[in-house]
């Protein structure tokens, strides 16, 4: 596996934390601490309270694991909860049924696999997210993992900034083309070279969505490697000291930029840097080197960059052509593909994982991808790694394993958060919307001729389902005991970023599919040729689709 | 108040002076004053050392016009959530304070770590919670985490951060 490797000081800090989590436990137990003292604690270690039981969330750093960590993921998902877990938007799983009295258990089982579930929650810096195709694009200019790793340990118990304003998220993408949202994070990394040519990175701060999104703002056009650590603290302590703590939604960094002013802002950050001993650059650079080489290149074998098996299956057989033609990403190694297995199934919970799906993705990454899988923040699942020769034998292991769906980007491959069947905070069901909109566009061949077109749906203003840079977003709310959805129309989350505009009124649970053909038949209709949706919705504007969505109301 | 210092409850030699407090106090022992009052505490005659109380909202402006002239800030926590105090920490330290820092307020067990990492000596908290929390909690989760990644944040007697402990020369 190509992947960052524990050595003796990380296991440490995993065992350590397991130790004090078992001591916290105790401590809530005697008394010793307050229920208002043990929240944050436990939050901090993945374990939120629900609606109807305790979620365990588990961090996947930068969406990485092996064959061997998904294993134990499906163990997991047997023994201790309903056999199934939920990729979330941030490249974590999480189990949704727990039992409090078990959670020091898991966490165990997880450590022998060098996992945990350490800063999944809380008010503090989240696992760090990044490209799913990270180190694999051929579109990419460097691999962002080492540095994501790099700020994974940095961020791990900072005992500066442990106790934010609110939780902090930290995005990277190695590539032009962002795929890790990273102007819709507090912190968002792009990797740049500077006038010389020396690697680093370009960094965003203040994006965000929930009740008020908005899109980053570039704080420095090229920051010099080696100073990556050192700026970060510098945006973080001046976050911590002038964050808002008087109001939660207003805590996040997004609203400090705001109300400071992007310039005022700048000058704290940059005052702030320069009072900072800068102790640690040549150690950051010699520990990014030590990262870098656990993320060599795997052992490709030199093929040429057309493989004449997968030509001939795909000629033969219209269904892997089809699915071919969708799931695969270029690959910067000739001869190479990425895979990507979506979790999206007709009718289904988008990112549930059964262990009998995560046992039957670990065999194949085992078989065709050097026992490498990645979680996206799209809720799927990537074989980075997989010989075009091979493709045709992965796709036939896919679709025994029932993972063959051709949707990837396609109108059912939408996004949509856990809402009321188990959020406490949900003020309306998306698991439901979600399916019942893949169910009206089964159709593969209609998905096909819509094109792509990302739906994300949330099941309150806290929007963990992204709805604001859906390019079709949906908003579960409440009125009056009812559930009702409110349709915006043109959000993009990449280097093109975009908030979604109001489509109008909202629309009633049994109304939305209705509502979302209505606007998909009216792009069919105006589009020009090869125009997908979000570009016909940028040239014609959101109110193109008013009459087509409101004419017959 | 008990005071914590390393895991261990000791004595508090600093009494603390209110905002409302006769001006007599100011001159005797060793005394923790108000921000507004320490400029009076400074100039009279006194036969002890002075330190001051910031809160937690101080304008951050005024933090380096404090070293050099007082021997001990206090930092308050209004609540152990608001983790604001230990970057003012952070900062009075990066600053050039060399005094003591204590750090005032409902902190828990699992922040004394932290609480020295960022450069504070002690911790005072008031007797309520000293009754739930004992010195010995502060002590087993201090010696829980020996070491952090981050460098200049170790704690008080790691030698070196995981940082440079793996790139130490050699
Ligand atoms: S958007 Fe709202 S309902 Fe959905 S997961 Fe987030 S808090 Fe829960």
């Amino acid at each position: 596996m190509y992947m960052y490797r524990y050595d003796e000081f990380d296991r440490q800090m995993v065992r350590a934390r397991v130790a004090e989590f078992r001591s916290q436990i105790e401590r809530r137990i005697s008394g010793a601490l307050t229920e208002d003292e043990f929240k944050p604690l436990r939050l901090m270690n993945g374990l939120y309270l629900q609606l109807h039981a305790y979620m365990l969330r588990v961090a996947i750093p930068y969406g990485q694991l092996s064959s061997r960590q998904l294993r134990t993921l499906a163990d997991i998902a047997d023994k201790y909860d309903r056999g199934y877990g939920h990729l979330t938007t941030r490249q974590n799983i999480q189990y949704n049924w727990p039992k409090l009295s078990e959670v020091a258990d898991i966490l165990d089982d997880l450590a022998g696999v060098e996992m945990h579930a350490i800063q999944t929650s809380g008010n503090c810096i989240r696992n760090v997210t990044s490209d799913p195709f990270a180190g694999v694009a051929a579109d990419e200019l460097e691999d962002p993992r080492p540095t994501a790793e790099l700020m994974r340990q940095w961020s791990t118990f900072h005992p500066e900034f442990s106790f934010l304003p609110r939780k902090f998220k930290i995005a990277i993408t190695g590539s032009p083309n962002d795929r890790a949202a990273v102007f819709f994070h507090d912190i968002g990394l792009r990797m740049v070279r500077g006038a010389n040519g020396a690697p680093g990175y370009e960094v965003i701060v203040g994006g965000g969505q929930g009740r008020t999104p908005m899109i980053g703002k570039v704080v420095r056009d090229y920051l010099p490697r080696g100073e990556l650590l050192g700026y970060l603290e510098a945006i973080m302590r001046v976050y911590n000291l002038h964050g808002r703590r008087d109001n939660k939604y207003k805590a996040r960094i997004k609203i400090l930029v705001h109300e400071l002013g992007l310039e005022q802002f700048k000058a704290e950050v940059e005052a702030e840097y320069t009072r900072k001993p800068q102790t640690d650059v040549a150690l950051s650079e010699a520990e990014l080197a030590r990262i870098s080489a656990y993320f060599a290149l795997p052992d490709y074998d030199a093929l040429p960059e057309r493989s004449e098996t997968f030509e001939t299956a795909r000629a033969s057989d219209p269904a892997f052509a089809q699915w071919a033609g969708r799931n695969l990403f270029t690959h910067k190694q000739p001869g190479y593909a990425a895979v990507t297995i979506t979790v999206k199934r007709v009718s289904g919970e988008p990112g549930d994982v059964t262990s009998h799906d995560m046992r039957a993705v670990a065999d194949l990454a085992d078989t065709y991808s050097f026992g490498g899988i990645r979680v996206t923040h799209e809720q799927n699942l990537v074989l980075a790694d997989v010989r075009k020769d091979d493709l045709y034998d992965l796709w036939k292991g896919l679709v025994v394993a029932g993972l063959a769906d051709a949707n990837k980007g396609l109108i059912s491959d939408i996004i949509a958060c856990p809402g009321m069947d188990y959020c406490a905070l949900a003020t309306a069901r998306s698991i439901p919307i979600a399916q019942a909109i893949s169910t009206r566009f089964a159709d593969t061949r209609r998905q096909e001729e819509i094109g792509p077109l990302a739906i994300k749906i949330s099941g309150c203003i806290n929007a963990c389902g992204h709805h604001h840079v859906g390019h079709i977003g949906i908003l579960g709310l409440e009125k009056a005991g009812e559930e009702f959805y409110q349709i915006t129309l043109g959000g993009d989350a990449t280097q093109t970023a975009a908030i979604g505009e109001r489509a109008g009124p909202g629309f009633s649970a049994d109304g939305v599919t209705d509502a979302i053909e209505r606007i998909v038949e009216h792009y069919l209709d105006v589009r020009d040729d090869g125009e997908t949706f979000l570009e016909t919705c940028r040239r014609l504007g959101p109110e193109t689709f008013k009459e087509a969505l409101y004419a017959d109301h | 108040m008990p005071i914590i210092r390393h895991g261990s409850a000791v004595a508090d030699d600093w009494t603390l002076i209110g905002p409302e407090d006769a001006d007599a106090a100011l001159s005797d022992g060793d005394v923790i004053v108000p921000l507004a009052r320490l400029d009076d505490a400074l100039a009279v005659e006194r036969n002890g050392r002075v330190g001051v109380d910031i809160g937690n909202d101080a304008d951050t402006g005024t933090l380096q016009g404090l070293v050099g002239r007082v021997d001990l800030i206090q930092i308050d926590f209004p609540s152990f959530a608001d983790g604001r105090g230990f970057s003012l920490a952070k900062r009075l330290r990066n600053l050039g304070f060399e005094g003591v820092l204590r750090a005032h307020g409902p902190l828990i067990a699992d922040q004394a770590a932290f609480a020295e990492s960022c450069g504070f000596d002690e911790i005072a908290i008031d007797d309520l919670h000293a009754a739930r929390q004992a010195a010995e909690h502060f002590a087993e989760i201090r010696s829980v985490f020996a070491t952090t990644y981050q460098e200049g944040l170790e704690p008080a007697g790691a030698k070196r951060s995981i940082l440079s402990a793996r790139h130490a020369a050699g």
